[in-house]
């Protein structure tokens, strides 16, 4: 190989992984509260989707390219609406304002149902956050493939996910220690955050709503992380706070 | 149907923050791209805390 081939490879390889983390993100965030099996099985799923529209549509990326502004756009609403539910419940929980089990209460004959149907929503948010990173990843290696042969490219992208995963997986086992309502309130934050950026980036032209960037992620997550507890603190009901914050 | 629907969308309160805020956002777009993003995260909080109370 070439040095035009090697610089090729690793720039679809460093732009896919960048794409993939955001995926992973999602899945990690989603993965702590439905489990990893079954979060696993949604990102198992949109990659195959996204594999069986390469294998059908091959590299009519034509089509994809018009569509990926409303996909992305479509799916930062779908999760500023779940994120901003599961936000506000977690600053109520942090207020003291909820306690930590009055779901569990008022719906007491339903619960299993519910839980269920969430857990299904919660599917739904890791499917469509894989299918559409996947979706961007097949762009970039359609789109940078051109200086490569296809193959390198899409062997880039593929060890790019592979890396991702690993480090991931490395990360797994901290993370089970954090406190549920902490896991809620960040999966939340993360939620917004991709949505946020989704949204309006599909929307609009993504270059002037935000010029930073995909960097842009970790600030909108920081300034949802940081508004939300201030909420919570202004908000705080004394007695119940505390049990609040200890979730 | 309806209470799958509200664990998809939340309640008309959480439907009714994010076509706000979303509107705001693009109203700002038309005058500064740039700050449309960060009208739509100040509209979502001020949401969030607004139904969280």
């Amino acid at each position: 190989m070439n040095a035009t081939q090697w610089g090729g490879m690793t720039a679809i390889f460093l732009a896919s992984a960048v794409e993939w983390v955001e995926a992973f993100t999602i899945v990690l965030a989603v993965a702590l509260t439905i489990g990893w099996a079954r979060a696993a099985g949604a990102a198992a799923a949109a990659l195959a989707l996204v594999a069986a529209l390469i294998a059908v549509t091959g590299v009519g990326l034509n089509v994809v390219q018009a569509d990926i502004d409303l996909i992305r756009a479509a799916i930062g609403l779908f999760l500023l609406l779940f994120g901003l539910r599961w936000y506000v419940k977690a600053i109520r929980r942090y207020a003291g304002r909820t306690r930590l089990h009055d779901e569990a209460k008022e719906f007491a004959e339903t619960r299993e149902k519910i839980d269920h149907a969430e857990a299904r929503v919660a599917w739904a948010v890791a499917f469509k956050g894989v299918l559409l990173e996947g979706l961007e990843v097949w762009l970039l290696v359609v789109a940078l493939g051109r200086t490569i042969s296809y193959g390198q490219a899409a062997g880039s992208a593929v060890a790019a996910l592979l890396a991702v995963v690993a480090v991931g997986l490395v990360l797994r086992a901290p993370l089970t220690k954090v406190p549920e309502n902490t896991l809620k309130f960040t999966v939340a934050c993360a939620l917004l955050a991709f949505g946020t950026f989704w949204s309006l980036g599909g929307l609009l032209d993504e270059a002037k709503v935000w010029p930073l960037g995909d960097a842009t992620l970790l600030l909108l997550f920081a300034v949802y992380a940081v508004a939300g507890r201030l909420s919570a603190f202004k908000l705080r009901v004394p007695q119940l706070a505390a049990q609040g914050a200890r979730a | 149907m309806k209470k799958v629907l509200q664990l998809i969308f939340g309640d008309a309160r959480n439907v009714a923050s994010v076509a706000v805020a979303v509107v705001l956002a693009w109203g700002a777009a038309q005058w500064l791209p740039a700050s449309s993003g960060w009208v739509l995260v100040a509209a979502l909080i001020a949401a969030a805390f607004w139904q969280a109370r």
